[in-house]
């Protein structure tokens, strides 16, 4: 027999009695053979029964200070009702909205390679108490804040944790933050740029300064709008995806898909921007065409998305990196295809099939590394409402995960499109 | 506890907890009931701290940090999880809020367990408890180098022996990514501890 590596997963799962009876009669062949596999099994039974044993030696906790019950007493009364000053970084989140964005978008930052993570945004809690919870989900975090004082500083360890309403994120001249908004959609708060949460789920954001990257999906009637608010501007989304810049005094949109309705605060002067357009608004309320300011301030932003018109050509897969800057939720954009689709549905059917997803994913981090994985799946719905062709294209090399992925899609059964074949790009992005 | 009624939240249901007399008490800022409620969970919160932390921690700041967080978010709470998971939850978050204060307050990398094993010289037993201790020490130095979440997912299943599906529920997390914290904290933790001549030396049933 040749040397081999013992399959560490599976000899935890032995460990823990997770392995069905054949997989453990076969393990147990294996291992009469195999003296690697054998001593390292004998390694980890007797790591894990000194820790054990270890557990049941453990000090008991400390007793009660005899003074902890009326200190505690007394800081909880000086705060008055519960909820007074609601702190953002705990809130355990019991409000299951954020649990319909989180779905696909898991916190993506890959863990810094220390134990010491960049500071990369500073957040001041002002929420009044808070009866639903929470408005925003970190999802990923980049760069470094400029110093200055603050309530509390988030780093790349905060990703996955909630934002309360009200909250104000600064970001320093390197900073970004991505949040997943809990009524749906993400936003990306460029670098030197501070934004006010809503002050509940459904309310708007307030840019205040800097650049705000948008990608929402258009909401049903019953819903408001999603809505930026700058010192100068509002900007209503009428489904889409695209970026406020507000500076001094000015505020610019650039519109990458769909349309939004800009208006002027100072004028109320209104106008549709279109996907491929800008307009900016002046501090006299006067809205022209283009991006305004200075080239830089736009700079600040990602690439433009790729050409819609050639989704068969594909940016290259490799590199571990993925493109962070992508907006990965809400992930449906239909492309310019003959048909349309009700983006809605096919975003609740596949999110629906996202345990399947996240099992093809753990799979992989089993297999390969716990690195994140991004996939840019491109599929037609055709008019049937079965897939064509589907394109999962991933930010790692690996035929089996591709494979996975293209298996849940194909089983999925799509709404279908209207006036023929509609294409359809869903980013997926996994981690751990 | 009983659901007593539903609200939505955009595209939720929410469950509302039903006669919960203490939630409803403090959530209205009653103080003896919240009194109440710090005795009878302190304990179990105590626990979890401290396994998470460690024994030489100072754990009772930590612990009243954790009932004041609870105070706050009290009108958070809605049912939707038992009273006590949702307050283990607020105690592990707030641990581990606590060990990335300490670990950004620190200038510089930990330098931890990288001391070459000794060589044994066969005539010095250590006394049990100063094994222990060493063992102790040993394992919370190693867990420095594992991130806060895998840290805690690995000493509530290792040293507390909570399932995969408990610790799913107390840190709101898929079973799956717990699974997968899991191993990773593991192959990490059980390679640093294995070549550790304070572990090596273990012998399950035989070293007491
Ligand atoms: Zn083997």
């Amino acid at each position: 027999m040749s040397a081999h590596a013992p399959d560490l997963k599976k000899l935890f799962a032995m460990l823990d009695g997770r392995l069905s009876p054949a997989d453990r009669l076969a393990l147990r062949t294996h291992l009469e053979t195999c003296k690697p596999c054998a001593d390292k099994l004998a390694e980890l039974e007797r790591t894990r029964a000194a820790l054990r044993e270890l557990g049941t030696r453990m000090p008991a906790p400390p007793a009660r200070a005899p003074d902890a019950e009326a200190k505690l007493m007394q800081a909880v009364e000086q705060r008055g009702a519960p909820g007074l000053r609601v702190a953002w970084w705990w809130l355990p989140a019991t409000a299951g909205a954020t649990l319909l964005l989180a779905l696909l978008v898991l916190p993506s930052l890959r863990s810094a390679p220390s134990g010491e993570a960049p500071v990369t945004a500073r957040v001041e809690g002002t929420g009044p108490a808070v009866a639903g919870g929470s408005v925003a989900t970190v999802l990923a975090l980049r760069g470094q804040v400029d110093e200055g004082p603050s309530l509390e500083q988030l780093h790349a360890g905060h990703a996955g944790e909630e934002l309360a309403p009200s909250v104000i994120v600064h970001t320093g001249t390197d900073g970004e933050i991505r949040l997943a908004l809990a009524a749906g959609g993400e936003v990306t708060l460029g670098p030197s740029s501070s934004l006010v949460l809503p002050d509940e789920a459904d309310g708007i954001v307030r840019l205040e300064s800097g650049t705000l990257e948008v990608a929402v999906v258009p909401r049903t009637e019953d819903r408001p709008p999603f809505g930026v608010e700058t010192p100068l501007a509002r900007i209503e989304a009428i489904g889409t995806k695209f970026r406020v810049v507000h500076e001094d005094e000015f505020t610019s949109v650039d519109v990458t898909e769909g349309k939004v309705r800009f208006v002027s605060l100072r004028s109320d002067e209104e106008q549709l921007v279109l996907a491929g357009a800008a307009v900016h608004a002046d501090g006299e309320g006067r809205l022209a065409e283009g991006p305004g300011g200075t080239a830089t301030h736009v700079a600040a932003g990602p690439p433009p998305d790729e050409t819609p018109e050639a989704p068969e050509e594909l940016p290259e897969a490799g590199g571990d990196e993925p493109p962070g800057d992508i907006a990965t939720e809400p992930p449906v954009q239909v492309r310019r295809a003959n048909g349309t689709i009700d983006q809605g549905k096919v975003r609740a059917r596949v999110s629906r099939q996202r345990g399947a997803l996240q099992a093809c994913y753990s799979d992989y981090v089993m297999r390969m590394s716990p690195q994140a994985v991004e996939a840019r799946v491109r599929f037609v719905v055709l008019e049937n409402g079965t897939l064509g062709e589907i394109e999962p294209n991933l930010s790692v090399e690996d035929q089996p995960l591709r494979e996975c992925i293209e298996r849940v899609f194909r089983a999925i059964e799509f709404p279908r499109p209207q006036g023929g074949p509609a294409r359809v790009f869903y980013p997926v992005r996994f981690s751990l | 506890m009983d659901i007593a009624a539903t609200t939505t939240w955009p595209g939720v249901i929410l469950a509302l907890p039903a006669n919960d007399d203490i939630v409803a008490r403090s959530q209205a800022g009653d103080a003896e009931a919240f009194r109440e409620l710090y005795r009878t969970h302190r304990p179990h919160v105590a626990r979890l701290i401290q396994r998470i932390l460690g024994p030489d921690s100072e754990v009772e700041d930590v612990i009243q940090e954790a009932f004041i967080q609870v105070h706050r978010s009290l009108p958070s709470f809605q049912g939707t999880s038992l009273l006590s998971t949702w307050i283990h939850r607020v105690a592990v978050n707030v641990a581990l809020q606590h060990i990335r204060r300490r670990k950004r307050q620190r200038a510089g990398p930990v330098v931890m367990t990288a001391e070459p094993p000794e060589p044994s010289t066969g005539d010095v037993v250590p006394e049990e408890d100063v094994l222990w201790r060493d063992r102790m020490r040993k394992l919370y130095a190693a867990l420095e180098q594992v991130s806060p979440k895998k840290r805690a997912v690995f000493v509530l299943h290792e040293i507390e022996g909570l399932s995969a599906e408990e610790i799913a529920k107390v840190m709101r997390a898929p079973l799956i990514t717990v699974r997968t914290r899991l191993f990773y904290a593991r192959k990490a933790l059980y390679a640093a501890l294995a070549v550790d001549p304070a572990f090596r030396e273990f012998l399950p049933g035989g070293d007491r």
